[in-house]
């Protein structure tokens, strides 16, 4: 039987959520799996985090983001 | 493709493979990590045809880590003899396998990043239900830092500064020095963290101060 629509949606999804993010109410944020476009994300949140920073500009290393 | 590892081996195509011989209460991963059955079915010819692919895209390593990686060993040995020679392969472990399987490991990974988690025997048991822990972890370690490039990973976990960073801090200053050292102060309470009082919480600003002077005074060699 053909899945609907939005479960099939929704298991792809899944698969391709690589990023896990946690706030803290104190505002601090908690990253694992981070891919590229996270760490722009990331980066932008707290430009000081020269780490991050790095991490983003990896992106430039990446011709293209691959398929799943 | 991720970001999220040690900067020199960024970008990486990352193969994570289910299942894990540990059991951390605090396992960020512990869904698939505790399940070996969990995700896809691997076949060894197609992931490394992306492997590929994504080397091509940029990838400047491929690492193959968990859970623990060492449970499927056949599977990523097929892996690797399906790789070009110029691929940099990272093996990304828990530093616990036996033996037999770090012999046939030798000569197949151009880096192994091996986690050291606990500094003693009893923190293991009571947090991963993993005896002998030490002496397996400490041997498996020397190996490594003979057979291949080691960097050693460390996460910092709240209320463990004494009983694990220190050991832990002191043993690498003192058998593996200048070893790459990357010490991990991101804990979050994941998984079953809560069955332990003391990690029920974030690492505290007094403990990262704690943790990365006592680096500083073994003269570990930090890297991020
Ligand atoms: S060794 Fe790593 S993957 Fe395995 S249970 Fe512990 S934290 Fe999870």
């Amino acid at each position: 039987m053909k899945q609907p629509a939005n479960q099939s949606q929704s298991a792809s999804l899944r698969e391709e959520a690589a990023s896990e993010i946690l706030i803290l109410s104190g505002g601090k944020i908690f990253a694992h799996n981070i891919t590229p476009a996270m760490a722009r994300v990331l980066s932008q949140l707290n430009p000081t985090d020269a780490a991050m920073r790095q991490r983003a500009e990896q992106q430039n290393l990446i011709q293209h983001e691959l398929p799943n | 493709m991720e970001v999220s590892d040690e900067l020199e081996l960024m970008p990486t195509f990352s193969i994570a493979l289910s299942g894990c011989d540990l059991r951390c209460d605090f396992c960020i991963t512990g869904a698939e990590s505790w399940n070996a059955r969990a995700g896809r079915g691997f076949a060894a010819d197609a992931m490394a045809a992306r492997a590929e692919a994504a080397m091509q895209k940029g990838a400047r390593t491929i690492m193959v880590l968990g859970g623990e990686p060492t449970i499927h060993l056949p599977a990523a040995l097929e892996l690797v003899s399906l790789l070009p020679q110029s691929a940099k392969l990272v093996w990304k472990t828990n530093a616990h396998g036996s033996a037999q399987a770090r012999e046939l490991l030798d000569g197949m990974f151009n880096v192994w990043l091996a986690d050291f988690k606990f500094g003693n025997d009893d923190c293991a048991q009571r947090l991963a239900k993993v005896s002998d822990y030490i002496r397996v972890t400490q041997e498996n370690l020397l190996w490594a830092d003979a057979h291949t490039e080691l960097i050693v990973r460390h996460l910092l976990m709240p209320g463990h500064g004494e009983c694990c960073w220190r050991p832990v801090a002191t043993w690498l200053a003192e058998n593996l020095p200048g070893v790459k050292v990357n010490l991990r102060t991101g804990f979050w309470p994941a998984w079953h963290a809560r069955r332990h009082n003391e990690l029920q919480k974030a690492i505290t600003v007094a403990e990262n101060d704690a943790a990365c002077k006592l680096a500083h005074q073994l003269r570990l060699n930090l890297i991020a």
